[in-house]
């Protein structure tokens, strides 16, 4: 029996479709993906635990990720499309690596981001998140469900950024090998940081996309430089040669990321929350000592409502909070915070590179 | 050359291009024209009028006392792909409705907060942000802080859709925030419109069943249900089967449950070591029991939702649905209740749809 499902585009209803499509997985324990070649490691970081049990008893988990170098993590030839990803590594290392992907061979990456920030825990500091593309399960296990087609080749780096090893470096890459549509689109991400923002600047999430696709959400890790409500700011999607006006405009932070009201939630503080399309699912406070600042992260994925763009798009959103009213009159107040963002989007290649990713010394959590 | 339309969207196809164009109405862009949004003039009053245009100066409509806003009017064939909604406008004195091409009755009427699964909302006329409210996390309905409300129902039409919040409150006005994303784009010949229909019946009578739906004509399929159910006497109160009298059915449905919590996904009284447990899933809830304080709140009453996206209930031609309110007596016997119940069916069908029952007044929909 011949079938002609690619085994792409599932979803819980369809997952009653016979497919032809090969399913491969690649980790510590299977570096190539190849059929029949996992847990098959001599060595390893459990080696020695296994010394009694022997080959294919968790020899090889995990990698150390050497200083300032780069390891490629996935290099899979051919066409079909990334499935699943998990991750773990220690926090305090979330923004000293680089997720950088590459599809069909490009030169320059579709996705450039600090590990933690790709699945929307830009603080190194765990949170659980219970969304549909992005789930941060405890302990700090990262997982991301966005279908990555390619039609090549793909290959996955992963960058440290510091001169320290990084041990306990954990992932799962689970992909599929099959025929990918002429109208599918690829993957990207890309991550920016202000800090701080300048006074009356609006802070962009994204700018300099050419090509035709679509937006499918943000993560935002947004710390506050002053006290009072900070999320008045409204995002707005310039598409197609939009000028000084956007097509699209929110009419608050909060709202754009599904809440309401200042996420005030009992009365007197933030409510965090977790559902499938949006969520604030991080609220750090201070701890009274040296932890001083409040930091929150923030997600939106428009995955029933993507926003789609045939030539260009530019995504902003404003800090914008209340200073003291004058003659009893309420005055808005530019804000001046520390803000990172990853922008997620499809979209046909070839990309417009990317701006320059900031170093560590930009990246860094402090 | 691409033929995928843009609908149909879930996360396994999210790499898909289609020819669908993205727009969005807010109050920043009421028309949601291309390049139109964040345009207008700051007021010497408003907080902006040191920052100028652009900056927030239009992000929510008043509703005045006894009038009906409309919020959007779209031409052309698309779909909305999502709705949000915060501001003032949290009871049962706002009423959403929404119209299809050239029908002129809805086929959404509803209380907006209704619509959104929170049945027993408040607005505190002094306090906007404040009143109960709880977490709905949920694939088609999220309800997140502080009282947004936020629903992922696809709503296709064919050559124009019109959305409206009526303030049935004699005096007091209503800031509404809100923002409806849609897509413009072909829509298929199969896909039917989306509906939602609120009911309450109050004391439900002794011995009758509750309808949730009747009266529906045309093909089309039941998505789902949300229930407010306040409990007029003790003892547990959800044995009550809900029955879907499908196509022509008589006295007996082909569909039958097996009593109330059953059908919202829960079991055995939703009673974990002597409380009841709320929950809030992909497809199921039972998110909200308010509890007696001692005093004058003297009410128990719960909120629940069942949304039927994996098994839709088919029909072809009508739909009746009826749920009971059943308890326990003295002697193991059944006791059929008499409790404040509220629901909103969510369903997709043909157009025409059948008028909806009259929507009752404000006294008679108001949670006291």
């Amino acid at each position: 029996m011949t079938y002609t499902y690619n085994g792409l585009g599932l979803n819980l209803g369809n997952l009653s479709r016979v497919s032809n499509a090969e399913s491969r997985s690649i980790s510590a324990e299977n570096f190539s993906g190849e059929k029949g070649k996992g847990g098959m490691a001599t060595e390893g970081v459990g080696a020695a635990a296994a010394r009694e049990l022997g080959l294919g008893w968790k020899v090889s988990p995990c990698i150390d990720v050497p200083g300032s170098a780069t390891v490629t993590l996935a290099d899979i030839d051919g066409s079909g499309a990334i499935q699943q990803l998990w991750f773990t590594v220690e926090p305090k290392y979330w923004r000293a690596l680089v997720l950088r992907m590459y599809w069909d061979n490009e030169e320059t990456p579709s996705v450039e981001v600090p590990l933690g920030d790709f699945f929307a825990m830009g603080w190194c500091e765990r949170a659980d998140i219970r969304s549909l593309p992005i789930a941060v399960n405890p302990a700090g296990g990262f997982n991301a469900y966005w279908e990555m087609p390619f039609r090549r080749h793909a290959r996955i780096t992963v960058e440290n950024l510091i001169p320290d090893v990084i041990g306990g470096f954990f992932y799962q890459i689970n992909y599929t090998l099959t025929e990918v549509e002429p109208d599918r689109a690829y993957f990207h991400a890309q991550f920016r940081r202000q800090n701080p923002l300048p006074y009356k600047e609006v802070y962009t999430i994204l700018d300099g996309v050419r090509g035709q696709g679509h937006y499918v959400g943000v993560y935002m890790a947004w710390g506050v430089n002053n006290n009072l409500w900070w999320g008045e700011g409204e995002v707005k999607f310039f598409i197609d040669g939009d000028g000084e006006y956007p097509t699209i405009c929110g009419t608050g932070t909060e709202d754009y990321f599904g809440g309401a009201w200042g996420f005030e939630q009992p009365a007197g503080r933030y409510g965090v929350f977790t559902s499938p399309f949006s969520g604030m699912p991080q609220v750090i406070g201070s701890d009274g000592l040296n932890k001083a600042n409040t930091r929150f992260g923030l997600y939106r994925w428009h995955i029933m409502d993507p926003v789609r763009f045939r030539q260009d798009l530019r995504v902003t959103i404003q800090a914008l909070g209340w200073r003291m009213p004058l003659a009893g009159k309420g005055r808005y107040l530019a804000l001046q915070d520390d803000i990172s963002s990853t922008a997620f989007w499809y979209q046909v290649e070839p990309h417009a590179p990317f701006p320059a990713l900031p170093g560590f010394e930009s990246l860094e959590v402090i | 050359m691409m033929s995928f339309n843009g609908l149909g969207r879930h996360l396994g196809n999210l790499a898909w291009l289609s020819e669908a164009d993205t727009r969005s109405i807010s109050a920043e862009n009421p028309t949601g024209a291309k390049g139109a949004g964040a345009m207008a003039n700051p007021e010497p009053n408003e907080p902006a009028r040191e920052l100028g245009r652009g900056w927030k100066c239009r992000p929510y409509v008043t509703i005045e006392p006894g009038t009906t806003a409309v919020l959007a009017e779209i031409e052309g064939s698309g779909a909305i792909q999502s709705m949000w909604f915060g501001g003032s406008i949290m009871d049962r004195d706002f009423i959403l409705r929404i119209y299809w091409e050239d029908q002129q009755h809805p086929s959404v009427e509803c209380p907006l907060t209704d619509f959104f699964a929170m049945p027993f909302s408040f607005q505190n006329p002094e306090r906007p942000t404040a009143g109960p409210i709880t977490q709905i996390n949920s694939i088609p309905v999220a309800v997140n802080p502080n009282r947004a409300l936020n629903c992922f129902w696809e709503m296709p039409f064919r050559q124009r859709a019109k959305i409206t919040l009526e303030n049935r409150n004699p005096v007091r006005s209503g800031a509404c925030f809100y923002q409806v994303n849609y897509c413009l784009t072909e829509v298929p010949a199969q896909a039917a419109y989306f509906h939602a229909q609120f009911r309450r019946t109050n004391p439900l009578p002794y011995l009758e069943p509750y309808v949730i739906l009747d009266g529906v004509k045309g093909r089309g399929h039941y998505v789902g249900t949300s229930m407010g159910w306040t409990i007029n006497n003790s003892g547990w109160w959800g044995e009550g089967e809900i029955k879907f009298f499908i196509d022509g059915d008589g006295e007996y449905p082909t569909i039958c449950g097996t009593g109330t919590e059953d059908y919202f996904g829960g079991a055995y009284n939703f009673d974990l070591d002597g409380t009841y447990t709320t929950y809030t899933t992909p497809f199921l809830g039972m998110h909200q029991v308010l509890k007696p304080d001692g005093a004058y709140r003297s009410q128990h009453r719960h909120a629940m939702y069942r949304w039927h996206v994996m098994d839709p209930i088919n029909f072809k031609e009508d739909l009746r649905v009826t749920i009971q309110a059943l308890g326990w007596r003295s002697e193991g016997r059944f006791f059929p209740g008499q409790h404040d119940i509220c629901s909103v069916a969510y369903w997709y069908q043909t157009l025409p749809a059948q008028p909806f029952p009259q929507l009752p007044d404000r006294n008679y929909l108001e949670i006291v």
